[in-house]
């Protein structure tokens, strides 16, 4: 009895001062699996070209928002074909291509076709199940848009809410890669969309004013991508054509110094746009953007 | 014999080294929200992060053009003061130092041009002594909110 006694005393003490040494000052210890994780990202990191930094990502939604505020069009024939996740297997390709069914089920709703959103939904539904994903797209999820599918201000929210959800989850497993392909995906096609809705018959004002815009969205797209693909073999012809499309988006608008009445104090600069980069560019998309959805990366 | 039990579980429970420390979705904690958010949403580029005290953690962030922004930057108690710095990627110009206004944790403003600023965040805890590895590892809040900025000017009237 006494035996058991002593035991159990020195048990207590020893939690106890494990406890202890958790609040000696501060707390904050992690279990090691998540400070391994987090060594090899940030030794990746250190040897990519971008690695001090951490590149934050708009929402699909948010990123169709901006667009549509330069009063674009609806076009269905701008929406990737659904059922592509029929024949994926590679999990780059399903990432790359749950990225484009995101930023099309964003336009869809954007525009109120809830149907074809509704449609967009099953295919990305069917994409995270087969990444193993369905955790986070479950069935009561799924009832919630549906019973909001006509309500774009509750559905943006519960969306992004999922998307924020889903991002955390996949970060938290340490798949920053996998994200990234879902990201770089849901960038191509927020670009396909954007370049292709443009009225080129507008201003060159207007036009400059989108491009930089939409030039500004795809660097951190872009960079977030090589950071975490950059030692990648198999990632490198997306690689080399997200920095065609990267280098055309700075050579589409150009500044050139403007100095009123001769003032050598005060020079501003005036954007310029040039219009052949500028096809350069749409095409560039374009074949990336078939690229994937061909599944040549 | 249920106190002995007792005792183990309440030890249990309260051993961070045990249980280890998820900062998921650590941004949407009460500290990081924003006064005065209304009308407001939240920001997809909002983000928790586990940081160490003392080091400086740069992101970049897309803010578009026509748009009021709130940042409300948290994290746990006793690693302040929070360092932020908001600077332009294009021209390397501060836009925003905290340094200057005396630590606050929120900032708000209206941008008109789309821009990729970079977010310099610095936890000092300066009343803490870090005695073990891992003590100065702790989590980070960054909640970003915006609104579009309103039609300004008068409106002519309608007959």
């Amino acid at each position: 009895m006494k035996k058991k006694l002593f035991y159990e005393t020195l048990f207590c003490l020893i939690l106890f001062s494990m406890f202890m040494s958790t609040h000696s000052g501060c707390k904050c210890n992690r279990d090691e699996k998540k400070i391994v994780q987090e060594q090899i990202q940030t030794e990746k990191a250190d040897s990519s070209p971008f690695s001090s930094m951490v590149f934050l990502l708009p929402a699909p939604s948010e990123v169709m928002l901006i667009v549509k505020n330069y009063n674009i069009k609806y076009n269905a024939n701008l929406v990737a074909p659904l059922g592509l996740e029929k024949k994926l297997v590679v999990s780059n390709h399903q990432a790359l291509i749950m990225g484009i069914y995101l930023t099309d089920f964003s336009y869809n709703l954007l525009f109120k076709n809830y149907n074809s959103g509704f449609n967009s939904l099953n295919s990305i539904k069917t994409l995270s199940k087969n990444m193993g994903l369905s955790v986070i797209l479950d069935e009561p999820f799924l009832k919630r848009v549906e019973s909001n599918i006509n309500n774009i201000d509750s559905i943006d929210t519960i969306f992004n809410e999922f998307l924020l959800n889903s991002f955390s989850s996949i970060e938290s497993s340490g798949n920053y890669d996998i994200l990234s392909l879902i990201a770089m995906g849901s960038g191509i096609e927020s670009i396909y969309i954007g370049y292709n809705s443009l009225n080129f018959n507008a201003s060159d004002s207007l036009l400059v004013s989108n491009m930089l815009d939409q030039k500004i969205i795809f660097e951190n797209y872009y960079k977030n991508f090589v950071n975490y693909n950059y030692n990648k073999p198999e990632m490198d012809l997306l690689i080399n054509d997200l920095n065609n499309i990267y280098m055309l988006y700075e050579q589409s608008v150009t500044f050139k110094p403007f100095n009123k009445h001769g003032n050598t104090t005060k020079v501003k600069e005036i954007p310029i746009l040039n219009k052949k980069h500028l096809k350069q560019l749409g095409d560039s998309i374009e074949i990336v953007r078939n690229n994937i959805i061909d599944l040549n990366y | 014999m249920m106190f002995r039990y007792t005792l183990i579980i309440l030890l249990i429970s309260l051993s961070p080294n045990l249980i280890g420390q998820n900062c998921n979705q650590f941004h949407k904690n009460k500290e990081c929200k924003v006064q005065n958010s209304k009308g407001f949403k939240n920001f997809g580029q909002s983000r928790s992060a586990v940081v160490e005290a003392g080091k400086t953690y740069s992101y970049q962030v897309v803010l578009f053009g026509g748009y009021d922004y709130k940042i409300g930057v948290c994290t746990e108690i006793g690693y302040t003061p929070i360092h932020i710095k908001i600077t332009n990627t294009a021209d390397k110009s501060v836009l925003y130092d905290n340094l200057d206004d005396d630590y606050t944790e929120t900032v708000g403003f209206a941008n008109y041009n789309t821009k990729n600023v970079i977010f310099e965040i610095t936890l000092l805890a300066s009343d803490m002594e870090f005695r073990d590895v891992g003590d100065n590892r702790v989590c980070l809040g960054v909640a970003i909110y915006w609104r579009r900025i309103p039609k300004l000017g008068v409106k002519d009237d309608e007959e």
